[in-house]
């Protein structure tokens, strides 16, 4: 699947997650960017992206990736 | 030998000599040695201790790491769960046996002498930083370390030893085994921050302490605004003693170039209890986030939970759910890592029940946005003072259970706050601030006291708001920093002579 495309898939969760219709995600957005995007909110991302990519990701992934981009990449290498 | 001793200092002046001129590679040796010195200053027994937690990290890091085959998974999770057991297993034994041993024989009705237990220095904060390294060596984020000696320099430096912070391997170790040589800025900025914790634990800590002890000690004599007083001023203790030894600890391992984590972000500018742990001893949080609360919702029982949720149509509580019974596992756990008191526990919990009420409100509450800009900034000051008011508070509070010996001193002191008719009473305060004044030393030390605490008052402040404060006194002229830092000199020399020999965290 395409980046672009990924991306775009990313967008629409964030919003749902984080009940915010005004998140745009880039590449280079990281948590610091979004006020409602923590650790305890972190974890629900990570599953419904999950679910809906239907991969699992690594914890080493999980806390390792410093922005969407590399999510982004740690998602791919599992598709 | 603790950061605010004369004997530190020695130590610290002969570490800087030798350092200065041994060979580039030798230097890590020498910041070994010198560890183990320091370890060895609070003890000898101690060094059994953490020789066998880094002696097996050692080899269950490398048992895990020479296991790559997809069939060797087991066994590489066998010698991560032998690792992680006889880490904790000896933190668990050491600290909690004679709580939970006692507590058994208490409710069978029998009797118990509690085991003489030597607690190492340090026991806490170590024991964390092999697991969270030996657990990154399973994750494979880390390539283990394959020289023993090294991975011990890691378990001992010195500078984590007293209060932390908790380290992960990936960050310090590159500077760790090849520590810089002398740079003067480096140097400087080292020594200003060392000087800064000093000032934060010598001036404002130890001085505080005594009107905390002076109110928790007696509290029965006391109630309302002068009990909730004694709460706030054990916050301004246990910052500027915590912070002021995180800082000396940072500075002291600056000066070899090795940057240690922060703990601290101005903790007290917190605009919810969500906020505040994101700033207050930050390398524990996140070791428990890293480790503990992320692994805990990855198991099969909490996908369950969120699964048949959102089968039954409850998305919102699909996510809730899991997040709230991780949050009091690990707030829980937090609570216990402190020591082995039911205090200790119920402070966890206490912080446990905000947590999960922040989560709930992030799930089920939308916030509606204000109607125009002016109308927003406006609202979003003055709701901005309230949500810090209102965070400090509670942390305050939980500061009463935190500091108590027994939750019958809590309780006792929480229904004294909660006296109305008493909330203020000007004889008492009167009395209690005539006591402090003479039990701190009187003019001097009073006034040294109240000027240090607005200083660093001030300082949060301004850094809050932006304003570096550090590179605002750089730019100043010569002059200015010559007679700031000799008058900073003289007057550290002068309060160490009253100095109190410990932190409030190595206790942890």
């Amino acid at each position: 699947m395409e980046r672009t495309l990924i991306l775009k898939k990313l967008t629409e969760i964030a919003k749902d997650v984080f009940d915010n219709d005004t998140v745009e995600l880039t590449e280079a957005t990281t948590a610091a960017d979004v006020a409602e995007w923590d650790s305890l909110t972190h974890l629900s991302f990570i599953n419904d992206i999950e679910d809906e990519f239907e991969v699992k990701l690594t914890l080493a992934e999980i806390t390792g990736s410093r922005n969407v981009g590399e999510l982004i990449d740690a998602l791919i290498s599992h598709m | 030998m603790v950061f605010n001793s004369f004997a530190f200092f020695a130590f610290f002046a002969i570490l800087m000599l030798i350092y200065g001129f041994v060979r580039a590679e030798w230097r890590w040796i020498v910041l070994l040695l010198f560890s183990l010195a320091f370890f060895l200053s609070f003890g000898v027994k101690g060094l059994a201790f953490v020789l066998f937690t880094t002696a097996s990290t050692y080899l269950c890091s490398l048992g895990i790491a020479n296991r790559n085959d997809a069939s060797q998974t087991r066994s590489r999770r066998l010698f991560l769960v032998i690792g992680l057991l006889s880490n904790f297993g000896i933190l668990a034994f050491l600290k909690y046996f004679n709580f939970v041993a006692g507590g058994a024989a208490a409710l069978l009705g029998k009797g118990f002498t509690p085991l003489r237990m030597i607690v190492p220095l340090g026991i806490s904060f170590y024991t964390f930083q092999m697991m969270g390294y030996l657990i990154d060596v399973y994750r494979g984020t880390i390539e283990p370390q394959r020289n023993f000696i090294k991975l011990l320099l890691f378990a001992t430096y010195f500078p984590q030893m007293l209060d932390g912070p908790i380290s992960r391997y990936a960050d310090v170790a590159p500077a760790l085994f090849a520590p810089k040589g002398i740079e003067y800025e480096r140097c400087r900025n080292a020594l200003v921050l060392f000087a800064w914790g000093l000032f934060k634990k010598i001036c404002v800590a130890d001085n505080i302490k005594v009107y905390v002890d002076l109110i928790f000690g007696n509290y029965q004599e006391y109630a309302g605004l002068l009990i909730l007083t004694g709460g706030i001023a054990y916050a301004i203790y246990i910052y500027a003693d915590f912070s002021g030894c995180i800082d000396m600890a940072r500075g002291v391992s600056a000066y070899f170039g090795i940057m240690l984590p922060k703990n601290f972000e101005r903790p007290y500018f917190a605009l919810s209890v969500e906020d505040f742990w994101r700033r207050w001893h930050i390398t524990l949080s996140s070791w428990f986030r890293d480790y503990l609360f992320y692994p805990l919702q990855r198991t099969a029982w909490f996908k369950v939970i969120g699964r048949r949720l959102k089968k039954s149509g409850h998305k919102k509580a699909a996510r809730a759910v899991p997040t709230v019974i991780a949050t009091m596992i690990v707030w829980l756990t937090t609570g216990l890592w402190h020591g082995a008191n039911t205090t200790f526990i119920v402070w966890g919990l206490y912080y446990g029940f905000f947590m999960t009420l922040g989560i709930l409100k992030t799930t089920f509450y939308k916030k509606k946005p204000a109607a125009n800009r002016e109308v927003r900034h406006g609202r979003e000051t003055a709701v901005k003072l309230l949500r810090m008011t209102g965070t400090f508070l509670i942390v305050c509070m939980g500061y009463i259970i935190f500091n108590s010996p027994s939750l019958a001193n809590a309780s006792g002191m929480f229904r004294n706050i909660f006296t109305v008719t008493h909330f203020i009473q000007p004889a008492k305060i009167f009395q209690v601030g005539n006591t402090y004044f003479k039990l701190v030393g009187r003019t001097f030390y009073f006034t040294v006291t109240v000027l240090s605490t607005l200083l660093l008052i001030v300082c949060d402040v301004l850094e809050e708001c932006g304003v570096r404060v550090g590179e605002w006194l750089q730019k100043r002229n010569i002059v200015f920093k010559y007679v700031l830092s000799s008058a900073l000199i003289l007057l550290l020399l002068f309060m160490m002579n009253r100095s109190t020999g410990d932190f409030s965290y190595m206790k942890f």
